[in-house]
């Protein structure tokens, strides 16, 4: 097997020389038996045969040719002789790699994320098995619920507990923060509670010590320990043992008990967890019990399946056993007028094997967009290698024609290119990688998650397949032509190349048309979404970010009994005034914008309760819109007479004026508001009139919102929102604030955030999604720049004999640059028109991710084509330049 | 007029050697040649080696390591199916050659 001993001798060339020498040996040696057999003298035996057989270097080497020509060995050789080849014109490699390398690295990067964000199981045993039930008409829930993911109270989680017919478990948990420090600035770790059976429902063993069971999980049970995770080990212990290690958390101390191993980062994709305890450990954390509540949606559930059932028929029980688990659940907590809808409600299950998360809901629609996109980049990374690899061969149609002439074969052409192919795409995949890793860093920090990246090999072989087979088959087709015409016909057709492409943009023109085109919807969605996100970023909220520092504070710690937080708040908030720098400042329940809401149903006083309206409330102290610059249309703002004891009044705005009927002047009107847990159905006196401003999404219109004064709040907590308007920068004003707030007591808990901050944070995708559609646009715009430069380039050379003689014969400069651009503008036109329809087709796709205008806005797809237009021309100027620079008789005399 | 340089002829002698006598070495086709052309035709070693390693790589011939008669280790080349095919063509080309030839040197 001639093939395989080659195979196996891959790169030894050695061996086979070895055995070349062998051959000849042999050879020598039987016609030197021959001529002894004959008679001969040894000597002249041995003379004869050295003579015959000449000189055996010479030999060695022309067989050991005959070989090389088709061994893989030879392949490597072809390799190396490509990489000379290629220092020898660096400029050319370095434009092919830098192609590679920013197509597959933006590729890589973006698939990576997409796979980690949307496709990624979780690290868990069989997270095929893996169900989330949720309640299908969750929105008919009252009360609070204070998480993003699918929840429900625990009262049915422990009627869920009980009977989870089809699954092999069930378990409930809760991501949540806690304080690490008892006082100043707090420190906050990534918490969960979880069930008893939550690390076994998922299949995590612990690496050290063990996780909870059922029993760690009893009504009653304290603070019984914390199982952290990997990573909180390795940040906190430095790996050394943590077990029996105490921990504080909310100023309760607890004992570590286990570790979870690294890859296991909880439930939700982007969370990483740091410190999980069980549920019955909330009443014990945190200030409220909402272990009994029937309004606190707080707990998801996940299951796993047992064997013999599917997801259909687990949620198909789930809607069966529905009514019996909301009836059984009810407490004396829930409003009663809305007791029919809690009864209505219905539980499901569906596929969870990745993970829950809000990630996916944030991200999912941008980042399916993203992908698009790079692969449209990549398209014209094709594309631009594809005609810089055409380019290139053929102007080397004449040296494969040399070498066709001096004896090469075919297949030897052939292999040439195919090594070259090969070092450039291992080159341009290699720093592909390389920059892929580093964009994937970048987009994490800029997302601010924390997600496993690991390079994807599987993607990695497909872009350099990708990438090699472009280089190769554009490679190879030069090579075919110029191993298809006679060597002496090429030869004669001059250096510029032949004669039959003279003149002709040929299949380069389709390619950068091509490029044109895509890169025009690249940069028309770039800049849509770019504007999208101006219009966001510039949407009037309807009040003043700008300057207002959201602080943070709790004083649970001060154990301030309940009836005197109010007034302790109020003193709080005074010294907060008094800061120095502090204009105005206000204590709120929602931080406007912040993802947090509160919404209870109304009516007007007088009408009948059915014809109830849903309205978002805040509880405010005074000055809250002068600290937030919000107009007060008519009536007052609230003051220090409306206390506990004087009638319950509001302010509300002119979105639930309108919702409600109330008329341009509802000042005197009284509404009610339906019981809560805490409170029975209340009746409210509008006091004032103010105006609209977002409350929970900048993409949405003002909504209706009811403001409650604070001090008339029964149930105060143990921690507060205090905006401050400043004139000072807020750093300043955060260090002002913080010596204020360490001399009322050391004891306080505090942090600070702008909200202004807080409200571009919430724009999150849309900000990567202009980022990076502007990233790949400008990518694109870049590539089809080259393309189109080496395009014109190429003209320009292939005819600087006409163009000489068409200057020898009085052509004025200004006419050859014109007739060279005459040939991009082409080009241009025909990409430009190409672009425009497959924008058009395109843009209803993006019409969701946008904000404030049309997907087909024809001002964005007009800029976007004067941009591209302004671009390339500017590529194609320089080689006009060099047509018109063009020496007449210079270039006559090459020839 | 096909391709039938010297080479080809050549080429041509080591296969329609190689399909008489099986399979043989080097030094055997070329002293085969040399006796049933009653010498007039002597090939070269210069030549006879790189055409075998070439043919071996078009995979015409197929070699292996085998002892001679007389003790020696030697690299033995056998004839393949493509290198019959080609055999067969090339004999038909050389008959079309030696025509040829036969006819212009004829003509008078």
């Amino acid at each position: 097997m001639a093939l395989f001993r080659r195979i196996l001798s891959l790169g030894s060339r050695a061996r086979i020389e070895d055995e070349i020498d062998a051959e000849l040996r042999e050879h020598m040696a039987m016609c030197v038996d021959d001529n002894v057999a004959q008679g001969m003298s040894r000597e002249d035996a041995e003379r004869d045969a050295r003579r015959r057989f000449g000189n055996p270097r010479v030999m060695r080497e022309r067989v050991s040719a005959e070989d090389a020509s088709l061994g893989l060995v030879s392949l490597w050789q072809d390799v190396r002789s490509a990489a000379r080849v290629f220092i020898k014109s660096p400029g050319f490699s370095l434009v092919v790699v830098a192609t590679l390398a920013l197509g597959i690295g933006a590729n890589t990067a973006i698939f990576q994320l997409i796979d980690a964000v949307l496709l990624q199981s979780l690290p868990v045993k069989n997270p095929r098995e893996l169900v989330q039930v949720r309640v299908v008409n969750s929105d008919e829930a009252r009360g609070n619920r204070t998480t993003g993911y699918p929840a429900v109270t625990n009262p049915i989680w422990e009627k869920l507990r009980e009977d989870h017919q089809g699954l092999s478990g069930i378990a409930a948990w809760r991501d949540t923060g806690f304080s690490r420090d008892s006082g100043g600035d707090s420190r906050f770790v990534d918490g969960l509670y979880v069930s008893g059976g939550f690390f076994d429902v998922l299949g995590v063993r612990p690496i050290a010590g063990r996780v909870f069971t059922a029993a760690d999980d009893q009504p009653g049970c304290g603070l019984p320990g914390a199982v952290i995770s990997y990573g909180f080990w390795q940040q906190e212990f430095g790996g050394r043992p943590a077990l029996g290690q105490k921990l504080k958390l909310n100023d309760k101390s607890v004992e570590i008990i286990g570790v979870t191993p690294a890859n296991f980062f909880g439930v939700a994709v982007g969370n990483d967890f740091k410190v999980a305890v069980p549920i019955c450990s909330q009443p014990y954390l945190e200030a409220k019990n909402v272990l009994n509540a029937s309004t606190q949606w707080w707990l998801s559930i996940i299951g796993r399946l047992d064997h013999a059932s599917s997801v259909q028929q687990v949620a198909a029980h789930l809607g069966t056993i529905s009514s019996s688990i909301f009836a059984s659940t009810i407490r004396a907590d829930y409003p009663s007028e809305s007791i029919k809808d809690y009864l209505a409600m219905k539980l499901t299950a569906e596929p969870s094997a990745a993970g829950v998360s809000m990630l996916r809901t944030t991200y999912s629609n941008p980042l399916r967009f993203l992908l698009a996109i790079a692969g449209v980049v990549l398209l014209i990374t094709c594309a631009n290698l594809a005609s810089l690899m055409l380019a290139r061969t053929t102007a080397r149609e004449r040296d494969m024609a040399v070498r066709l002439a001096i004896g090469a074969s075919r297949w030897r052409l052939i292999r040439l290119v195919l090594g070259e192919s090969l070092l450039l795409s291992i080159a341009g995949a290699l720093a592909g990688a390389a920059l892929a890793q580093a964009l994937s860093r970048g987009l994490l920090a800029y997302l601010k998650i924390s997600l496993d990246f690991r390079l994807d090999w599987r993607l990695f072989a497909f872009l350099l397949a990708i990438s090699f087979l472009t280089c190769l088959l554009f490679g190879l087709g030069a090579a075919l032509r110029a191993s298809r015409t006679p060597p002496g016909a090429v030869m004669k057709a001059g250096s510029h190349g032949m004669t039959a492409s003279r003149g002709r943009l040929g299949f380069r023109g389709v390619l950068v048309a091509s490029q044109v085109a895509l890169s025009l919807v690249l940069l028309f969605s770039a800049l849509l979404f770019t504007q999208s996100l101006r219009k966001l970023m510039t949407e009037d909220p309807g009040f003043q970010a700008k300057g207002v520092l959201i602080t943070w504070l709790d004083f649970a710690r001060l154990q301030i009994p309940i009836d005197r937080r109010a007034a302790f708040q109020r003193e709080l908030l005074d010294r907060i005034r008094s800061t120095s720098g502090v204009d105005k400042a206000a204590n709120t329940s929602i931080v406007p914008l912040g993802g947090a809401g509160w919404d209870n149903a109304v009516w007007i006083d007088g009408r009948d309760s059915p014809q109830r309206q849903d309205s978002n409330f805040s509880s405010i102290s005074p000055d809250y819109f002068n600290t937030l610059r919000i107009p007060i249309v008519a009536g007052r703002d609230f003051n220090d007479h409306d206390s506990s004891q004087s009638p319950r009044v509001a302010i509300v705005n002119e979105a639930f004026a309108r919702k409600l009927g109330l008329g341009a002047n509802p000042i005197g009107a009284r509404f009610w508001r339906e019981a809560t847990p805490s409170h029975p159905a209340q009746l409210n006196e509008i006091v004032g009139l103010v105006g609209d401003t977002k409350y929970h999404n900048l993409r949405r219109p003002a909504e209706p919102i009811a403001y409650l004064a604070i001090a008339q709040d029964s149930d105060t907590g143990t921690d507060m929102q205090v905006l401050v308007q400043s004139r000072l920068p807020l750093n300043t004003e955060e260090q002002a604030i913080r010596h204020t707030l360490q001399n009322v007591s050391s004891a306080i808990s505090f942090q600070f955030d702008g909200l202004q901050d807080q409200i571009q944070g919430s724009l999150q995708a849309e900000s990567l999604l202009a980022t990076l559609s502007g990233f790949f646009g400008a990518l694109a715009v870049l590539l089809t720049m080259t393309g189109l430069y080496g395009v014109m380039s190429y003209t320009v050379a292939e005819r600087t004999t006409e163009i000489g003689i068409r200057m020898a014969l009085g052509a004025q400069r200004a006419s050859i640059t014109a007739l060279i651009l005459r040939k991009a503008a082409w080009v241009l036109v025909v990409g430009l028109a190409l672009g425009a329809c497959i924008s058009l087709a395109a843009a209803s796709a993006a019409g969701s991710l946008l904000f404030g205008l049309k997907p087909r806005d024809p001002a964005t797809l007009a800029a976007a084509a004067l941009l591209l237009t302004a671009v390339t021309l500017l590529a194609s100027v320089v080689p006009s330049m060099r047509a018109a620079n063009v020496n007449p008789i210079d270039s006559l005399r090459s020839e | 007029m096909a391709k039938n340089d010297l080479q080809g002829a050549l080429d041509l002698l080591i296969l329609k050697t190689l399909s008489q006598l099986g399979s043989m070495h080097g030094y055997g086709i070329l002293m085969h040649i040399r006796r049933v052309s009653d010498e007039l035709l002597i090939v070269e070693e210069g030549s006879l080696y790189p055409a075998l390693h070439r043919m071996e790589q078009n995979g015409w011939v197929r070699a292996s390591w085998a002892m001679t008669d007389y003790g020696r280790k030697a690299k033995w080349y056998g004839l393949t199916r493509a290198g019959r095919e080609q055999l067969a063509s090339r004999e038909k080309n050389w008959a079309q050659v030696v025509k040829g030839v036969d006819a212009v040197l004829r003509f008078a």
